[in-house]
């Protein structure tokens, strides 16, 4: 499967990167959805990183959760119909849930789910401390600014998938950011 | 910091302009927002851990089709409809029951005891008597009323004590009685009265008057009220036993000498005696004659 995969990639590494190059997601999306290797790998290449910082808020182990999720979407993405716009709020939406679901699991367990800084080993130590600070956030503020910030979402895309509104997706922001700030300026918080 | 204020446009201009690299007013918040933004590529050989060229298609669910379910509709009406008949034509035999059981019941069994009179009837050609029974069908609790007259006309204690005996074990009937019996009794009632006047021409006189008493219980019927109005007499003469005589029509004609010519019409509950009735009395007269005259 690996060679299989490698030579597809490779037989359109071209056309792709041009795809790239020109951010036309709304084309790689399509190409992804008929089945395109090539595609596929490509906005995988291009969210997967931001969907690995985004998971690491719910769990240590944000890769193994990211590969799940990305089985996922490759087994149910010719369902899906949309553009690229529509494809990053939707796969967001399959990582959302498939944290929900490891956070339940992990309640039942009685697993503690906190980070912790050993965990963000290859990090920049700057930015665990600025992870370390968005964890302590309120649950909801942390996922709003998370999927703005890191996932590059506006307001109307996170509103559908935490299933809100569009302004309580602004107020919650702004709340988060506002306290965010305060921390920063404090030192770290209670920390 | 708290001479900053932090609004919510403030907010979403950061937001906004945080790829951009603009400078804001909360340099602090905006870098650290940048550090989040900013992730690692990943290197160029890695891959995704599946394709969707290597995700089997799932196979297409067949709609399950079983002839469980009909079948098990068939089966549920037919008890159902087992369960209701029986449970109708017990109300209508016991009388115990609510009221609308009873009553379907009693509709019931005189709706299928037409059809088998008339079907009975059709056989003995008898239409008069025919008429007499239908009347005295509404009287399902009471069918040995139907039945009993006949020899009743024979002797007026006898007629009183099968009354009686009607009246007094009305409840004990009801309760006792088993339901192949009460449900058979209707049957044969059809079939007897075209017999009784065969068997009553022993004095042919009887005839007549052997099918008043018929008529008085087919218009009263064999309410208790009526049973006891002409019970009293009878009522010393009745013993334990009678209970079971009632529930058989032959027993009641036991106590005449005349019941020794009858046991060969018991089996008359058979239609197919009845059309040559008038003509197997013949033989019978003779010996009745020759009695009297001895």
């Amino acid at each position: 499967m690996q060679e299989k995969d490698g030579n597809s990639a490779g037989q359109s590494e071209k056309s792709t990167d041009a795809l790239v190059d020109a951010l036309d997601f709304d084309k790689l999306v399509e190409e992804a959805v008929h089945g395109s290797d090539s595609a596929f790998t490509l906005l995988w290449r291009n969210y997967q990183p931001k969907m690995v910082r985004y998971l690491a808020m719910f769990t240590n182990e944000p890769e193994d959760l990211c590969s799940e999720v990305w089985i996922k979407i490759a087994t149910s993405i010719r369902s899906f119909q949309g553009d690229s716009k529509a494809f990053r709020g939707w796969i967001y939406t399959i990582a959302r849930n498939a944290a929900t679901d490891l956070a339940r699991k992990k309640a039942r367990s009685g697993t503690n789910v906190e980070l912790n800084e050993t965990d963000w080993i290859g990090e920049n130590s700057t930015m665990v401390e600025v992870m370390d600070l968005v964890k302590r956030l309120p649950q909801e503020y942390a996922e709003i600014i998370m999927l703005r910030v890191v996932g590059d979402l506006d307001a109307s895309e996170v509103a559908e998938i935490v299933g809100k509104t569009q302004g309580n997706v602004r107020v919650l922001t702004h709340r988060g950011l506002k306290q965010l700030n305060e921390m920063l300026v404090n030192g770290g918080g209670d920390k | 910091m708290s001479e900053k204020e932090f609004s919510l446009e403030k907010s979403e201009e950061l937001i906004a302009h945080l790829k951009s690299g603009a400078t804001s007013e909360f340099e602090q918040l905006r870098s650290a927002l940048n550090l989040l933004a900013h992730v690692p590529e990943i290197s160029p050989v890695a891959t995704p851990p599946i394709l969707p060229s290597s995700v089997t298609q799932p196979v297409p669910v067949v709609p399950f089709k079983s002839p469980k379910p009909r079948r098990t509709i068939v089966t549920s009406i037919v008890v159902v409809g087992l369960f209701a008949s029986g449970s109708l034509a017990a109300a209508a035999v016991t009388g115990i029951g609510p009221a609308i059981f009873v009553n379907a019941g009693h509709s019931a069994a005189k709706f299928v005891k037409n059809v088998v009179g008339g079907v009975g009837h059709v056989v003995t050609g008898n239409t008069s008597d025919s008429n007499q029974n239908q009347a005295s069908n509404p009287v399902i609790p009471g069918v040995s009323a139907t039945i009993l007259p006949t020899p009743i006309s024979n002797s007026n204690e006898d007629s009183n004590a099968n009354s009686d005996s009607n009246s007094n074990s009305n409840e004990e009937s009801n309760q006792n009685n088993s339901d192949q019996t009460s449900l058979i009794l209707p049957l044969i009632s059809n079939l007897i009265p075209p017999l009784a006047p065969s068997i009553l021409t022993n004095s042919g006189s009887h005839e007549n008057e052997s099918q008043k008493p018929n008529s008085t219980h087919e218009t009263q019927g064999p309410s208790s009220e009526d049973s006891n109005q002409t019970a009293p007499k009878v009522e010393k003469s009745q013993s334990p036993s009678e209970d079971q005589n009632q529930s058989e029509p032959h027993p009641v004609v036991q106590p005449t000498p005349e019941a020794s010519a009858i046991p060969s019409s018991e089996p008359t509950a058979e239609p197919s005696i009845m059309p040559s009735v008038n003509p197997s009395i013949l033989p019978t007269e003779p010996t009745d004659q020759n009695e009297s005259e001895n």
